[in-house]
C-alpha cells in the first residue's frame, strides 16, 4: 500500500503563523493507519508549514515546482506513479480554502473520492473500508475501490507531533512541466468582517408552556408527549 | 373627599381591550364593537402559483426523516434572494417528501431525489433533474452532506463555485478567504454554499410546491458502497456532539433515578456546576461557560436554575425542557415547555410509565 498525502501550507487562522490545517494532520494519521509507505506532495515552494506538518510522521515531502494549475499539476505527477491512496484535508487554510482541490483531482483522474473520514480499515479484495464521520456523533460506514481519493473528517485522531520528526524531513523539489494557468478568482478582496448570524433562530421567541403542579403522573405524561413529538425518542 | 373624580385603569383597559387576536389590543377612543377585528376567525388561504418565470434558481434540501429543519429553510430563502421578483425557485429535496412546508418556505417546483442515490452518483443525479430548468444558481448548505454534493457538481459540470457564503445578496456574495482573516466580495456564482444561520428563510406568502417527476437515475458501475447511518450511543458520546443532553442541577438528589431516566430515554448525561463541584457528576459532564458548549436538538434540565454562565452552555440548542420547582426560575423562561413539580416525584414517575410502555 502506498499513500500520498496532500499537503497545502497554510496559516494558522488566529496567530497567522505558518501551521498545517487540522484536516490535513488528520489525513496524515489515516496514511499511517493505513500501513505502507506515506509521503507527501505539495505543489510550490517548500514552507515552513510543510515541516510542522512532516513532525506528526512524514519522512519526505515533494514539493512540485511548476507555474499553473495545481490540479493538473497533481494529477500529471499522480498518474506518473499512481500510488493506491491518496488522502486530503477537508479545505486549505491561508488561500481559497474552498476545498474544491481533491474533488477537481478526482473528476481529473476519473477516481472515485469519499469526504469527511475518521477511519480506514484494511483492504479487501480490491475494496477499502472506511468510517464516515457525521454530525452528532454519527457514523457511517462505506466502501471505495482503490486508488481513490479520502477526504479526512477535521476531528479524525491526529498523530502526535515529535519535533525531532519536523526537523529530520527531507524535503525535495521536483521540477515539473508547467500546467494551463487559471483564472484569478473574480470579486474584490479585503480584510475579513466578522457579521453576526441571525439570531432567535435557535431559541423559541418568549417563554413556553408552563405546567404547574401538575400531579407526577401527568407531568410524566406531558414530557413523554413533548420529547416524542420533538422526535427524541424513536432511535 | 373631593376634588378628582378617581380613574379605574383596569376598567378603563377592559373598554378598550378588542377581543379577539393573539396579542391584547387597546383602541383608545373606546371599543365599541363596530370596529373590523383583525385576526378573527380563519383566513382564505393565498398561494402564489409561477407558471412561467424569467429564470430558475434551485435549492438542494436535505430531509433525510421528512423534516425541513432550520438550514433547510435556509437555503431556500437565500434561494428565494437570488430569484427575486421575476424568478422561480425549484428545490431537489434528498430524502423523503415533504412538499407541503417546502412551498410554505418558498418553492414554486419541487423534484424528489432518493438518499439512496449515493455520493458517486449524486451529481449525475442532481444535473438530471436540474437540466429542464436550466438554473441560474444552485445553492446548497455547507453542511457535511451538501457541501460533499456541491463540490462533487461543481467537479462535474465546471461551474464556478463559492463556499460558505456567509453574506448574499442577488447581486453580491460575500465569502472568507485567506483562513477566514481576508474575505471577497463577488457576483453570486453558479453554485453557492451557505454556512447556517447566514440567511433569513423565506417569510413571504406560501409558494406552490409543485412536485415534478424525478429523472431516472443511470446506472454506474460502482466504485463506492455506502452502508446504513449509524447513531451514536448515547451514554459513550462526547457532550459536545451529543443530539440530546440531560442534565442535573442542585434541584436533584435522586441520582439513582437520573441516570436510569438518562438510560431508558437515550439522553446523555450532563449537570451544572454545582452539582460537579460536589463531585456527584464527573467534571467531563460540567454544561455552560467553563464546561461544555452544546450542539444539542434537546435539552432536558432538571432542578437547574439556568444560571447566565450555565445558559452560555445552550448556544445552539433548539429545544429546551426544564423540571424545576420555581416558576420564576431563569431556565423557565428559556424552556419550550416547563414542569414546575419536584424532580425527585417527576423521575420516577417517567421511569414507571416508560417501563410501562415498553
Ligand atoms: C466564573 C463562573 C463560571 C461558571 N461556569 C459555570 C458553568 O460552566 N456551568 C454551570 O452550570 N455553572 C457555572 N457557574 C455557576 C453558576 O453561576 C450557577 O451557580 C450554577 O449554574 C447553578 O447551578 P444549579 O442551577 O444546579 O443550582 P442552583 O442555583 O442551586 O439551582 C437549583 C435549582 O433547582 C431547583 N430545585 C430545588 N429543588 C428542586 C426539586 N426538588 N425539584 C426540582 N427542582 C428543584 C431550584 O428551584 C433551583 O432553580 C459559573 C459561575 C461563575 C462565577
Ligand atoms: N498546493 C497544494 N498542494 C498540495 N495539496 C493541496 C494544495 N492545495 C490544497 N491541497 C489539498 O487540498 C485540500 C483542500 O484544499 P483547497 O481546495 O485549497 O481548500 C487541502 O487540505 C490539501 O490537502
Amino acid at each position: 500500500m502506498r499513500s500520498v498525502v496532500l499537503l497545502s501550507g497554510g496559516i494558522d487562522p488566529v496567530s497567522g503563523r505558518p501551521a498545517p490545517p487540522s484536516g490535513e494532520i488528520a489525513a496524515i494519521g489515516l496514511a499511517l493507519s493505513a500501513g505502507g509507505a506515506v509521503g507527501g506532495v505539495h505543489v510550490g515552494l517548500p514552507a515552513a508549514a510543510l515541516g510542522q506538518a512532516a513532525g506528526h510522521g512524514l519522512g519526505q515531502i515533494a514539493c512540485l515546482r511548476g507555474v499553473g494549475d495545481p490540479v493538473a499539476i497533481l494529477a500529471a505527477h499522480l498518474s506518473a506513479a499512481p500510488p493506491d491512496l491518496v488522502l486530503a484535508g477537508s479545505r486549505a487554510c491561508g488561500g481559497e480554502d474552498s476545498g474544491m482541490l481533491p474533488y477537481l483531482l478526482a473528476e481529473r483522474l476519473g477516481w472515485p473520492l469519499l469526504a469527511g473520514v475518521v477511519a480506514i480499515g484494511t483492504v479487501a479484495d480490491g475494496w477499502l473500508p472506511v468510517t464516515i464521520g457525521l454530525p452528532l456523533g454519527a457514523r457511517q460506514d462505506a466502501r471505495i475501490r482503490l486508488p481513490c481519493i479520502l477526504c479526512a473528517h477535521d476531528a479524525a485522531p491526529a498523530p502526535p507531533f515529535v519535533f525531532d520528526r519536523a526537523r529530520r524531513v527531507a524535503m525535495h523539489a521536483v521540477a515539473v512541466a508547467d500546467a494551463e494557468t487559471i483564472a484569478p478568482p473574480e470579486g474584490t478582496e479585503r480584510p475579513y468582517r466578522a457579521r453576526p448570524r441571525l439570531i432567535g433562530s435557535a431559541a423559541p421567541a418568549g417563554g413556553g408552556r408552563v405546567l404547574d403542579n401538575p400531579d407526577p403522573a401527568e407531568a410524566a405524561r406531558v414530557l413523554l408527549d413533548h420529547l416524542r413529538a420533538l422526535g427524541m425518542l424513536d432511535a | 373627599m373631593t376634588g378628582r373624580p378617581r380613574r379605574d385603569p383596569r376598567a378603563e383597559r377592559a373598554r378598550c381591550l378588542v377581543p379577539g387576536g393573539a396579542r391584547p389590543r387597546l383602541v383608545r377612543a373606546g371599543w365599541d364593537g363596530m370596529a373590523i377585528v383583525p385576526d378573527a376567525g380563519p383566513r382564505e388561504p393565498v398561494m402564489i402559483r409561477l407558471e412561467t418565470p424569467a429564470f430558475w434558481v434551485a435549492a438542494v434540501v436535505e430531509a433525510p426523516d421528512g423534516r425541513l429543519d432550520r438550514w433547510g429553510r435556509q437555503t431556500l430563502g437565500s434561494a428565494r434572494v437570488l430569484a427575486g421578483t421575476d424568478g422561480g425557485v425549484v428545490a431537489l429535496l434528498v430524502g423523503r417528501d415533504v412538499a407541503e412546508a417546502v412551498g410554505e418556505a418558498g418553492a414554486d417546483r419541487v423534484v424528489c431525489l432518493e438518499t439512496a442515490i449515493g455520493p458517486d452518483a449524486m451529481p449525475g443525479a442532481m444535473l438530471a433533474a436540474l437540466a429542464p430548468f436550466a438554473p441560474r444558481h444552485v445553492v446548497l448548505a455547507e453542511s457535511p452532506a451538501g457541501g460533499d454534493w456541491a463540490r462533487r457538481l461543481a467537479a462535474r459540470s465546471g461551474w464556478p463555485i463559492q463556499t460558505g457564503v456567509e453574506m448574499l445578496s442577488a447581486r453580491q456574495a460575500i465569502r472568507p478567504v485567506g483562513g477566514v482573516r481576508r474575505e471577497r466580495a463577488a457576483v453570486p456564482a453558479r453554485l453557492l454554499t451557505l454556512p447556517i444561520d447566514r440567511v433569513a428563510p423565506y417569510g413571504g406568502t406560501r409558494r406552490e410546491g409543485r412536485p415534478c417527476p424525478a429523472p431516472d437515475v443511470p446506472a454506474m458501475a460502482a466504485r463506492i458502497q455506502v452502508g446504513p447511518v449509524i447513531a451514536a450511543q448515547a451514554a459513550g458520546m462526547p457532550l459536545a456532539e451529543a443530539p440530546f443532553v440531560m442534565a442535573a442541577g442542585h434541584g436533584v438528589r435522586d441520582f439513582d433515578s437520573f441516570h436510569t431516566l438518562s438510560r431508558l430515554l437515550g439522553a446523555t448525561e450532563g449537570a451544572s456546576r454545582v452539582v460537579c463541584d460536589a463531585g456527584l457528576m464527573p467534571r467531563a459532564a460540567q454544561v455552560g461557560a467553563s464546561g461544555t458548549v452544546l450542539d444539542a436538538r434537546c435539552y432536558l434540565a432538571v432542578g437547574i436554575a439556568g444560571a447566565p454562565q450555565h445558559l452560555q452552555g445552550l448556544g445552539k440548542v433548539e429545544h429546551v425542557v426544564a423540571v424545576n420547582t420555581d416558576l420564576h426560575a431563569a431556565i423557565v423562561a428559556r424552556a419550550g415547555l416547563s414542569i414546575i413539580a419536584d424532580a425527585q416525584a417527576v423521575m420516577p414517575a417517567l421511569i414507571a410509565l416508560l417501563r410501562g410502555e415498553g
